[in-house]
This record gives structure tokens, sequence and C-alpha cells, in this order.
């Protein structure tokens, strides 16, 4: 089940960087550092979609395909409850 | 005015056992002395709220056209003091129950008013006509789609 606090991590990770977000994950050296993007960097890490290590920042689409399936669970759940 | 209040304060009573009468004896009394300006900005504000919520369109073309709606959908999801986890709970709810959890009738409306627009609940009265909000599965499911399309757009 998603908390209140993955549903704020996957909103700062998917809307924090605005409708580019597909391109800047194609090239992750253009998200730039800054106070604002700050935020999104701490949210990505924490669903584990990046891993930061210097300048260098690895995006794990694995994370992604597994975040997918546990959205999709979270929401099964949820429709389940609604039905009962 | 004061005659009035006077009377229903004494008669109160004995109309404590037939209430009905008591409220159509009072209703004359409640608008007196309130200036016309003010009820007529009243009445067009309840006339505002009852306007029906524009619905957006739900469903996913690709990241430049949808981002819009992505964005409106995961605020509902996360913002506005967790009232959407609190609405799940309660499956179907009157504005005040969800108000109770919240905390704030701003933040209520504004919550109330974005889910209708993406189709998360919807609009239904009890049967003494006082309006009630439901989840929505349906617009749950298409939330649920318009989220992992987005997320497979990235992989």
């Amino acid at each position: 089940m998603l908390s209140q606090d993955d549903l704020r991590d996957i909103t700062i990770f998917l809307t924090a960087l605005g409708s580019d977000l597909p391109n800047l994950l194609r090239d992750p050296s253009r998200i730039p550092r800054t106070q604002k993007t700050r935020l999104w960097f701490e949210s990505a890490s924490r669903l584990g979609i990046i891993e930061v290590s210097g300048d260098i920042i690895r995006i794990r689409r694995d994370r992604i395909r597994e975040l997918v399936e546990l959205i999709d669970r979270a929401f099964d759940e949820w429709l389940e409850e609604l039905s009962g | 005015m004061v005659g009035g209040t006077l009377r229903v304060a004494t008669m109160s009573p004995i109309w404590r056992f037939i209430p009905n009468r008591i409220a159509k004896e009072i209703k004359k009394y409640v608008h007196e002395d309130v200036d016309d300006e003010f009820l007529e900005r009243a009445i067009s504000i309840a006339r505002l709220g009852k306007r029906k919520t524009e619905q957006k369109p739900i469903e996913w073309v690709n990241w430049g056209e949808s981002y819009q709606i992505l964005e409106t959908i995961l605020n509902v999801l996360s913002g506005f003091g967790g009232a959407f986890l609190h609405a799940l709970e309660l499956k179907e709810f009157y504005f005040r129950e969800l108000h109770i959890r919240i905390g704030s009738a701003k933040v209520t409306r504004a919550w109330i008013k974005n889910a209708l627009s993406i189709g998360l609940i919807k609009r239904d009265s009890d049967p003494h006509g006082v309006v009630r909000y439901v989840v929505d599965p349906k617009g749950l499911r298409r939330i649920r789609d318009i989220i992992v399309r987005a997320l497979e757009d990235l992989i």
C-alpha cells in the first residue's frame, strides 16, 4: 500500500522537473543542481530511481518498473476496499 | 424583531415538542435587518457553488499533451492535507466529514473541486437532499492508468 509520503515522492518525481522529464532522464547530466531541484533528487533517491555518485547520475529504469507494479497493487487494494 | 424573538423565547418550551412549527415561526426573522447587498452577494455565492465543476478529459496521450492532467491528478492524490487517503477510507462522505479530518474548509473545498474535475469523486445526495460525495471506482481506474502510462513512458 502507498503511504502519504510515497504519494508525495511520486508527485515530486513526476512533476518537479516539468513535462521535459522524459528528455532529462535520457540525459541526466542536463538536470540542473539547484535549490529548486534538490527536492526532486531527494524524492527520486528515496524511490530508488536515481543513484547519485559525485557528478554522475544513474537512472534505474528497473526501479521505475517496480514502482509501476507497486502502484498497480496499491490501486487494486483501494479498488477492492471500495467494492467491499 | 424584538417582539418576535420574545414570542419565540416564551413559546420555546412548547415548540420543543413541535420543532417544525418553531422553524417556520423564526424563518421570517432570519434575514430581517440584514443588508440587501449582503444578501444578494450571499445568493450569488451560493449560485456559483452550485455551478457544475468542469470535468477534464482523463486520458493519457504523451508527456507533452497530458502533463497538465498528470500534475492535477498527482496533486489531488498527494496534496490537500492527505484528503485522498481520507476520502478512500470514508468511501462516501459529507463535506463536513472530510472537513473534520482535514481541518480546513478552504482546503477541503479545493480538494473536492479538483477531485470532481478529474472524476475521482461524484456528487450525490442523501434521501434528505443533502450533498454527499462518493469515490468513483471508474475514476480511480482511469487515474491509475494515467500514472502508470506516464511512468511507462519513462522506461
